[in-house]
């Protein structure tokens, strides 16, 4: 494409509470972990700009902000992602299996217009830890199965291929987003903010 | 999994309608603990916006279990079109023939159920005035970055049995060739001068008109028939009878929008207006609310306990929910909880069609208001929107026309002359070369008003109100700021949410994340 125009990529994170995400996006964002567990509070989304083959592009990483813990997640929250990322907890075998309902739910309540070729990047999270429950083949087989989904291990605490994965997903993410722009599907949507600077090109500024 | 639900809230909000979530976000951000819930597995209630599917769903529900949804009636659904599509031979023949096949889309019932996804449809369609207090709100709070909007294009009134535009900003009054250049001066300096007054110099220049119409004043400054009619049924969105005042305000809050954002005053929430209750439920649980829809409530019973102050106990699916206050749906409240009942007001019509075109051609997808006087005596002005698949509402090649009005009998004795104006309701080749869209699928029907502010029986019990029939969010804002200040008096109303970067993350944060203010941001994420 020739145009060069600042892109933005929304990018969701869902997957059981507790495996990881709130943390997964910081450490990736603000190369943080803490170690406190905590529901997600005060975690909205992020941004952070990154390279992809020459481009830059902004990521928008969005939070579940805990509404998926008591499976709550509305609508409005899947408009117009451009990659989702599932993450599951390596020692915990439930978390893995709720993979399955997570990608139908993205799929029900995002709709894309692909399904099929919608980008998902699994993450395998905290492997760190010792007591692993779910083996990585037999995650790489569930992958596998679902179109080849990319699938990473990592660890948010020690910053293990978490910037691998994202790059991933941001590559996804763009060439998700290059072909929906392609489609063109809804153009010059109005953003509302303080400094009235949407304002319309030929819109009329005094009253009358 | 629910048995992982705390049990001791500060707040409990049940019911997802503008109101309640407003009021929801409102108390969580300035950290009361609040527990949200809805009793169906979807946001919004009255106010959701359905899928296709989704819609049929609520249909059935209606129709098959009044007692649940008391509050909608005289459903009428309505197909134009086959239940199949054409057979497959025939298409085969278009595609032989060369490139004739995309001329226009065939709709049929089952093309509908294969793209109803992309349907977005509003139970309680709304807009936003560019400089109402919604859109201050949005902004104010930062949760505008949850939402995307877009403009309405045009303004237009039903006037000499046909459909015109009405001239909204200055260059439009100035460009339209259906006034003349003296009557332009007069329509002018009429609004120039209701947009200058204050309240005070209002109530004063108005104090002779408190008893008399909008109209008399307008026929008194000497406005022509078609200047009353732009200013009084398409500016005001009145009727003969409209009190003076409340004409002018209304008035002064069409031209004070103008300018902010495009050429009307009015902006439409992408998706629809079911979108809106969610992004104040988002804020809600960014700073700590918890969810849960799917959980109906059994019982309500409130218990003093010392010091004058009042628990709420809630039961909920043999769970027993605690709580100081509870912010409740007028729908989803226990009968003997409201007191007073909100005074009898007039129930609504509304009516929703699906078109294979629009009312009315332009270059660009339009996005219409279009407001109809009353045309028969007695009844009430009509408002109408007409959204396309840019606000996505339907698929390509569709849109969907809302009608809204006060009820005289039933929905759809209301609302079809209206809609017979600018359909053609009779069916038949889709293909066809009309003046009008086709109709391809409507629904009617009516909804109880429950907008009137309702009183609580008990103390610490706050009820809220169901949508109204008017063309603005601006009573549910209202009543949720009021809400709000019952229950937290003093503190203030949804400061604003610092961005994201604006968090600072430390190690073994105990208090929460730390907000530092940073300058406005500036960097504009205007997506045009």
């Amino acid at each position: 494409m020739a145009s060069r125009k600042k892109v933005l990529l929304k990018v969701i994170i869902l997957g059981d509470s507790g495996v990881g995400k709130t943390s997964l996006m910081n450490q990736f964002v603000n190369k943080k972990f803490s170690n406190q567990y905590k529901a997600t509070i005060g975690a909205d989304f992020l941004t952070k700009e990154v390279i992809v083959d020459d481009r830059i592009v902004t990521m928008q990483i969005w939070d579940t902000a805990g509404q998926e813990r008591f499976q709550s997640l509305g609508m409005a929250f899947f408009r117009g992602a451009d990659c989702c990322v599932l993450v599951f907890d390596v020692t915990a075998p439930n978390t893995f299996k709720s993979l399955e309902s997570w990608r139908d739910e993205f799929l029900i309540q995002a709709s894309p217009r692909d399904p099929d070729n919608f980008p998902f990047v699994i993450l395998g999270n905290k492997v760190d830890l010792e007591n692993r429950g779910v083996s990585a083949k037999r995650a790489q087989q569930w992958c596998q199965s679902k179109n080849d989904l990319p699938y990473f291990e990592t660890s948010a605490k020690e910053a293990v291929n978490v910037e691998l994965a994202f790059q991933t997903i941001a590559r996804n993410a763009l060439a998700q987003e290059t072909e929906a722009e392609l489609y063109n599907e809804f153009p010059d949507q109005i953003k509302l903010n303080a400094n009235d600077n949407a304002r319309n090109r030929d819109g009329d500024n005094c009253a009358c | 999994m629910d048995d992982d639900l705390p049990t001791d809230f500060q707040v409990i909000v049940v019911g997802t309608g503008m109101v309640e979530s407003i009021v929801a976000a409102a108390c969580s951000r300035i950290h009361k603990n609040v527990l949200h819930l809805d009793s169906s597995d979807h946001y919004g209630g009255l106010w959701a916006s359905y899928n296709f599917d989704g819609l049929q769903k609520f249909i059935k529900e209606v129709n098959s279990d009044p007692e649940k949804q008391v509050q909608v009636y005289n459903l009428r659904e309505q197909w134009y079109i086959e239940k199949e599509s054409p057979s497959e031979e025939e298409k085969g023949e278009a595609k032989e023939d060369g490139k004739t096949e995309p001329s226009k889309k065939i709709w049929s019932q089952a093309s509908f159920a294969a793209e109803y996804r992309k349907f977005n449809i509003d139970m309680t369609p709304k807009l936003l005035f560019s400089r109402g207090p919604l859109v201050e709100l949005l902004i104010s709070s930062n949760i505008a970055r949850y939402a995307e909007f877009r403009c309405v294009t045009r303004v237009l009134t039903w006037l000499d049995d046909h459909l015109v535009p009405v001239p909204c900003s200055r260059a439009d009054v100035f460009a339209t060739e259906a006034v003349g250049i003296v009557e332009k001066r007069m329509l002018m300096k009429m609004l120039t001068s209701i947009v200058a007054y204050n309240e005070e110099e209002m109530n004063n220049e108005f104090k002779d008109w408190n008893d008399k119409t909008f109209k008399e004043y307008l026929t008194h400054k000497g406005l022509t028939p078609n200047l009353i009619h732009y200013v009084l049924f398409a500016i005001a969105g009145g009727t003969d009878a409209m009190p003076c005042l409340e004409g002018v305000r209304e008035c002064k809050k069409f031209l004070m929008s103008l300018g902010r954002y495009g050429n009307t005053p009015f902006l439409w929430p992408m998706y629809g207006s079911g979108e809106l209750p969610q992004c104040f439920c988002r804020l809600c649980a960014v700073f700590g609310g918890v969810y849960c829809l799917n959980r109906p409530i059994d019982s309500v019973e409130t218990k003093t306990v010392e010091e004058g102050k009042t628990k709420v106990v809630i039961e909920s699916k043999s769970k027993t929910l605690n709580c100081e206050h509870l912010v409740i749906g007028i729908n989803e409240c226990p009968k003997d909880l409201v007191s007073p009942e909100p005074a009898e007001t007039c129930d609504i019509s509304k009516a929703v069609f699906i078109t294979n075109g629009t009312i009315m051609k332009s270059e660009k997808e339009p996005l219409t208001l279009l407001r109809f006087p009353p045309l028969v005596e007695g009844g009430g002005a009509v408002t109408v929107l007409e959204v396309g698949p840019a606000t996505g509402s339907c698929p390509k090649g569709l849109f969907v026309v809302y009608f809204i009005t006060n009820k005289v009998s039933d929905a759809e004795t209301d609302l079809r002359p209206y809609a017979d104006k600018i359909f053609d309701l009779s069916g038949g080749d889709q293909t066809e070369e009309t003046d009008k869209p086709k109709c391809l699928w409507s629904l009617f029907y009516n909804v109880k008003d429950t907008s009137g502010a309702a009183g609580s029986a008990a103390a610490g019990v706050h009820v809220c109100s169901g949508p109204d029939a008017g063309l603005d969010f601006d009573r549910a804002v209202e009543q949720a700021e009021q809400i709000f200040k019952k229950i937290c008096p003093g503190e203030e109303f949804l400061p604003r949410a610092p961005d994201p970067e604006e968090i600072v993350f430390e190690d073994d944060v105990t208090h929460g994340p730390e907000f530092q203010r940073e300058d406005e941001d500036a960097d504009g994420d205007a997506k045009e």
